[in-house]
């Protein structure tokens, strides 16, 4: 009976010490995930890239840029925008790279590489990855209601000579395969506008130049959101 | 009386370990029918993201989005396989001549190194539009897949869950 007694409270402990290194095992894949996650989220709060913030309509000077491939800085108080804009060679280079050009997998903000970097086209495209909590892009979600657009309508983009105020005036969802946005320089003003219109049921002015900011949607695949903004020049200080 | 009492605390230690084993077993049952599923990776057709022996958990709570890499029962057999999203509902695949997959008229962006061809043999017609309530499945190492190229687009209800965590032991 004593065997017996003993065979039980023995197994009895050995299951509580085999799910207790279950839970361990389960808490700490659970811990890695969220060290990942937040790996993954402070270099989006990369705050040594603030020390390169122009003033606002101040254009960014050669000595101020991050690097070579830093076309601006765009910000829209209020909204989380506040980034430095990269151009690469191509729209891969600054998908997952930050502004210093190393790997990270919240990338950059960065303009269409067939864009001219003082943004003297018709339309400019702003790419950054939508990413939960409004971190990079995501901050772009706001923008769907519209009272929150009209509230936060004005920004500014300093370029490397010139600066731009920004007129946010739209928000709309398309594909990534609308080449009237995602081919910057094939379509005619005109079309791009009759596009935005389409979309988003506001009608653009063909005759000003235009800045849309894309992002990914939360389903993924090849949807985007758009948030388009006119483009006014600016005097700058000298 | 003091026979009695071990008596009672054998049974007690027995029951208790008893009840435990039970509430484990039902937490552990509904966690991986209701919430995750695992899975072995058997074969290299999801290489390289997946390699054989890869054990995997998957979510079965999780909505579907393209380029998931997600558990299916294979339409043909029945058997448990792994492949990734490619084509949601609504979209539009081609696979063209020259070896390229095109979703909605366009080359995808993904992370695969190998050309697409169709599949000898396959009564699938290209291009072909994804209907409601199925998705378009290609594995990554698309010389040797067994996937949409062969039994068409699959129906949701077919997918377990999406992969959100893989333990590699070999092949690294």
């Amino acid at each position: 009976m004593r065997l017996y007694e003993k065979a039980a409270g023995l197994l009895n402990r050995a299951f509580d010490l085999a799910v207790l290194a279950a839970c361990v095992l389960l808490m700490l894949l659970g811990v890695y995930s969220v060290a990942d996650e937040v790996r993954v989220f402070s270099r989006t709060q990369d705050k040594s890239l603030l020390t390169y913030r122009p003033s606002p309509e101040e254009a960014v000077p050669v000595e101020k840029r991050i690097s070579e491939d830093q076309t601006g800085w765009i910000a829209v108080p209020g909204t989380g925008i506040d980034f430095p804009v990269l151009q690469g060679s191509d729209n891969s280079e600054y998908l997952n790279r930050d502004p210093y050009g190393e790997f990270s997998y919240s990338g950059s903000i960065f303009l269409d590489y067939r864009n001219s970097a003082d943004l003297s086209d018709g339309l400019s495209v702003i790419y950054g990855h939508h990413m939960s909590g409004g971190h990079m892009f995501g901050c772009l979600d706001a923008f769907r209601d519209r009272e929150f657009l009209e509230e936060h309508a004005r920004g500014s983009f300093s370029a490397r000579e010139c600066c731009f105020g920004l007129e946010i005036f739209a928000a709309f969802e398309c594909q990534a395969t609308d080449h009237e946005i995602f081919r910057p320089g094939s379509c005619s003003m005109d079309e791009v506008c009759g596009f935005i219109k389409e979309r988003s049921g506001i009608s653009a002015d063909p005759s000003r130049r235009i800045l849309a900011l894309s992002t990914c949607t939360a389903r993924g695949g090849d949807e985007r959101f758009v948030v388009a903004a006119y483009l006014i020049p600016t005097e700058v200080d000298d | 009386m003091a026979k009695a009492g071990a008596g009672k605390k054998r049974n007690s230690q027995a029951r208790a370990l008893a009840v435990k084993a039970a509430v484990f077993a039902a937490a552990v049952f509904v966690l991986t029918k209701l919430v995750f599923g695992v899975c072995i990776c058997s074969g290299e057709r999801m290489f390289p993201a997946l390699r054989d022996g890869d054990l995997v958990i998957y979510s079965r709570l999780s909505e579907l989005r393209q380029g998931d890499v997600v558990v299916f029962a294979d339409p043909q057999d029945g058997t448990q396989c792994i492949s990734r999203v490619v084509g949601l509902e609504g979209c539009e695949i081609d696979i063209t001549e020259a070896g390229e997959l095109k979703t909605n008229g366009y080359i995808p962006s993904e992370s695969v190194f190998y050309r697409t061809e169709r599949a000898e043999g396959s009564s699938v017609v290209f291009p072909l539009t994804v209907r409601q309530g199925e998705v378009f499945l290609l594995d990554d190492y698309r010389t040797i897949g067994r996937d949409s190229r062969v039994f068409g687009p699959v129906e949701k209800d077919r997918i377990k869950g999406r992969i959100i965590y893989i333990v590699r032991r070999r092949g690294f």
